[in-house]
């Protein structure tokens, strides 16, 4: 998808409505390269255009919503957005007004086109297998470009085009020994992956002796920043939206309602100037840097601008409802950095848990903050700062106000960018950056 | 309108086999908020998976520029495609077994479409479900989601495959939330999204949406001023919309046989379960019966062919404890060499068909409801899932239900909140001690089964009756 395509569609589209009939166009595409492996083996690949737009149709206070599939035709697309158009105004003359909603303000064009130098379909496949044989590699590869794009009828136009490539994958021998690598940027080098993924080799030889099984009870543990990332993602769930408070169901509400406090070594943004990414949500509005959690301190929540004609607040452009029934989740969520450096992170720990990885994570008590999850790849027992062995996995069930709050003990200096991996909805160029943490106290239990 | 047997006809490509499957989707949904209409959206789909196998190897192209000339491109692209990684494959396969050419049909039971409903029909449910459950002073949030479905696909090969099956679902999904000073406590019907059916207008033209709101509000209430559910080992008995989810995490992924073969390992995980534990491995309990249905009217995930083009049939997984049938296609099953089931599954047209659930259902046993809480002199009661999580080889799981209730003496007593318990999988199973009888089966469905890479959903269906199992750690919340 080029923007000038995109853009020809929307003003075409535009041409189309009536008098009182406002319009937003919102694009999320991406044209991508897969190639899955196990064991080193080609098992699927294939390439994916897709183009999917949401309409909001505006007359006054009342909106309704299309979702629907464009593509890089543009009689095709225009056919197809027009006839959604007009599916969209019998119910849109229907409904009542509704005092929660409003046509987005026009924002300044904001286009960014982050090119890159991607591998050649044609020849990536054999210059990875060539590398990857030499272990046991299950995983995907996905490349190709990935985009945002945004037009309204009040002439805002946004444009997000990315190259990336990411290569998401586990080495795993055979005692099923696994280490997990996220391997991602827009600068193909071959070079640079063999070096990474010789590193990779080198962890797993790590994990090759036999496994420490732990007993329910609480440890020290040193979360790696990746793991910490599945923490903080957890705060999209029922967490730092606004109306997630005002209903009752955020795990974040007890430190509005109770004052209560997270360790004043956490602190947590939302920051497209530090976590780069699309920074123009599905209204087209553009966020500035939020603070969220501020040493350990709630000073602010995400608000979108449905929540804040129903709360009387400010809006600071959250995100709106996805399809998912989520909305005023972070985009761009930066952990700030502590103090502990790398090569004294096992020494501060001594004795406990080093954690690569955490799976499965979900709430066992969403207002108490309590997460349950487990250990999940290169995780290991450490005695007087030195690995021992690789342990069992287990699970964990303990509240974040415990191991964000009095538990941690000390932030690590260097904060990593753990991209979005989930392609449900397509690809996504975001991430979440965060450091690693050193807590007391934590909870295993099975 | 595209001739997908006449671009086939057309291509002269090195391709060992060429399908076609098309797929549009249209969805309404529309949201009610306490007492007002919170938001109506309209989403709608439609694109082709073309997949080719050349040399053993398959590779797929999606588009949704649906043009016959961009389309022939797009199968020699997927060709080329599959020559080269054709070097590397992990399994040549044979188009012969495949990918045979099946021919049928297959359209939801129903007496009429979802989409004869009108806009008002639909907007007055949803209104009535949210503002039935806001009645209530203690309750300070409320919402109804209805959404109506309809999905078509194609299926077109050149070994003669010509499949197209219509399916109508409906999804209605109520929530309240109580609060007071101390707790907020939220309420739905059967768990988030367990509401869902192949079905037709007349399910919400019958649906008793003021009962059920006025229900789920009551228990909301109940839930905030209620105790913490207990610390303890202890008897549970799960009720069908909780069992849906036990069945579906811990029976339904390990028996996955692509997560077996090691396909999921990076992503959604493995399996302790081994190629060569089918037909001999004691799963669970002698009540334990567990059947892969594709042929139940109005399940969720009820279907005549897979995604791959394979007629489905009712097959059982686990009969009398035992594991005897994996859940994989017949790609897996012809690497494995394990019997499988017709499951090729793809979320939409731009997502390839893997091993994936379909209606995995728990047969019913002998016992009535009574019998079950008689029998337990001190227990646990919990319904609809709001909390699962489970290792990667599916072992270790933790499990949360919105609503609990003591059982003491024979008898339910107290409303509990909080509600968990954790367990591993077959020891869990095998102390399955009483499986309720047919009155106490029900039928539920989730939408939101994720697997894959790249990611994709699945609708799958899952039915169960009221289950005991005996001795199992609960706890409640903070």
């Amino acid at each position: 998808m080029k923007q000038s395509i995109f853009q020809s569609i929307c003003t075409s589209v535009f041409s189309i409505l009536n008098e009182n009939e406002q319009l937003t166009i919102y694009l999320e595409g991406e044209d991508s390269q897969y190639f899955r492996f196990n064991d080193s083996k080609l098992r699927q690949t294939g390439i994916i255009e897709d183009y999917n737009v949401v309409l909001s149709l505006y007359h006054g206070k009342k909106s309704l919503q299309a979702n629907t599939t464009i593509s890089i035709d543009i009689d095709y697309s225009i056919q197809n957005l027009t006839k959604e158009i007009e599916n969209l105004r019998g119910p849109l003359s229907v409904i009542p007004e509704n005092q929660f909603t409003r046509f987005p303000k026009a924002f300044s064009n904001v286009i960014t086109h982050e090119k890159g130098n991607l591998p050649d379909r044609e020849e990536i496949l054999k210059s990875i297998m060539k590398i990857i044989s030499r272990n046991l590699l299950t995983g995907v590869w996905t490349s190709g470009k990935i985009f945002r794009g945004f037009c309204s009828s009040n002439g805002t136009h946004h444009w997000f085009e990315k190259d990336s490539f990411i290569f998401d994958y586990s080495l795993i021998d055979r005692k099923e020994n696994m280490v997990k690598v996220l391997y991602s940027g827009s600068h193909w080098s071959r070079v640079d992956f063999e070096t990474d993924f010789d590193q990779a080799c080198d962890r797993l030889q790590l994990m090759n002796k036999p496994k420490k099984e732990l007993q329910p009870g609480k440890y020290r543990v040193w979360f790696e920043p990746h793991a910490v990332a599945d923490f903080v993602d957890m705060f999209n769930w029922h967490g730092a939206g606004e109306s997630y408070f005002q209903n009752g169901s955020s795990c974040l509400l007890k430190m509005r309602s109770q004052n209560i406090h997270l360790s004043p070594k956490f602190t947590l943004l939302e920051s497209f100037k530090k976590n780069p990414t699309a920074s123009f949500n599905s209204r087209g509005e553009i966020s500035e840097e939020i603070p969220l959690i501020s040493k350990g301190k709630l000073v602010n929540t995400l608000i979108n601008d449905k929540s804040a004609l129903e709360y009387n607040l400010v809006s600071n452009f959250a995100e709106e409802t996805n399809s998912w029934g989520m909305g005023e989740f972070m985009r761009a969520p930066y952990m700030t950095e502590g103090d502990l450096k790398e090569e004294d992170i096992l020494k501060r720990l001594d004795t406990g848990i080093f954690i690569s990885n955490i799976h499965y994570l979900n709430w066992s008590d969403a207002l108490g903050g309590r997460i349950t999850g487990l250990t999940r790849y290169a995780c290991y027992w450490v005695e007087k700062g030195k690995l021992i062995a690789p342990i069992k996995t287990m699970r964990f069930d303990d509240s974040f106000y415990n191991f964000f709050g009095k538990n941690l003990e000390a932030v690590g200096r260097k904060v990593l960018a753990r991209p979005v991996i989930e392609t449900y909805d397509g690809r996504n160029p975001g991430s979440t950056m965060c450091p690693g943490v050193l807590v007391n106290n934590f909870e295993l239990t099975l | 309108m595209i001739d997908y047997k006449k671009i086939l006809s057309q291509v002269n490509s090195e391709a060992d086999w060429v399908g076609i499957r098309y797929v549009e989707e249209s969805q309404n949904i529309l949201t009610a908020k306490k007492e007002k209409l919170d938001g109506v959206q309209r989403n709608s789909t439609k694109g082709v998976m073309i997949d080719v196998l050349v040399n053993g190897q398959f590779s797929y192209f999606a588009t949704s520029f649906l043009d016959d000339q961009y389309l022939i491109q797009c199968i020699n692209r997927a060709v080329q495609n599959a020559k080269r990684a054709s070097e590397f494959s992990i399994y040549k396969f044979d188009q012969a077994t495949v990918r045979q050419g099946f021919t049928g049909t297959y359209n939801t039971k129903l007496l009429s479409s979802v989409s004869d409903l009108s806009f008002n029909d639909i907007k007055d449910l949803a209104l009535l479900g949210s503002s039935t459950m806001l009645k209530p002073s203690s309750i300070v949030h409320s919402a109804a989601t209805v959404e109506l479905i309809e999905r078509r696909t194609e299926i077109f090969s050149t070994s003669g495959a010509d499949i197209e099956q219509k399916m109508d679902i409906v999804l209605v999904e109520l929530s309240a939330t109580a609060q007071n000073h101390q707790d907020s406590q939220t309420r739905t019907n059967h768990g988030m999204r367990g509401h869902c059916f192949q079905a037709g207008a007349e399910f919400i033209e019958k649906y008793d949406i003021s009962n059920e709101a006025s229900q789920i509000a009551t228990q909301a209430i109940e839930l905030v001023e209620a105790d913490q559910c207990p610390t303890e080992v202890t008897d549970l008995v799960l009720a069908p919309d909780q069992m849906m989810l036990q069945i579906h995490e811990s029976v339904g992924h390990p028996l996955e046989l692509d997560r077996i073969l090691g396909d999921e390992r990076n992503f959604a995980g493995s399996s302790f379960v081994h190629l060569e534990d089918f037909g001999s491995l004691q799963y669970g309990s002698k009540l334990m019966n567990i059947v892969f249905d594709p042929t139940v009217d109005n399940q969720l995930a009820s279907y005549n062919f897979d995604d791959g083009g394979m007629p489905a049939t009712k097959e059982y997984l686990i009969q009398d404890g035992v594991l005897v049938r994996g859940l994989g296609g017949i790609e897996s099953q012809i690497r494995s060499g394990v019997p499988g089931v017709s499951n090729l599954r793809a979320s939409s047209w731009n997502r390839i068909p893997i091993d994936r659930m379909a209606n995995i259902n728990l047969e019913p046993g002998q016992s009535t409801r009574d019998e079950i809480i008689k029998s337990v002199e001190r227990g646990v009661y919990m319904e609809s899932n709001r909390s699962w999580s489970i290792d990667d080889y599916r072992n270790k799981f933790q499990f949360g239900c919105e609503y609990g209730r003591m059982i003491e003496n024979g008898q339910l007593t107290k409303v509990v909140k909080n509600p968990n318990y954790r367990g591993i999988t077959n020891p869990f199973w095998r102390s399955l001690s009483m499986v309720g009888n047919q009155d106490t089966f029900e039928v539920f469905g989730t939408p939101n089964c994720g697997k894959g890479e790249p990611n994709q959903v699945e609708r799958v269906g899952h039915a169960s009756p009221l289950c005991k199992f005996d001795q199992i750690q609960v706890f409640g919340g903070v």
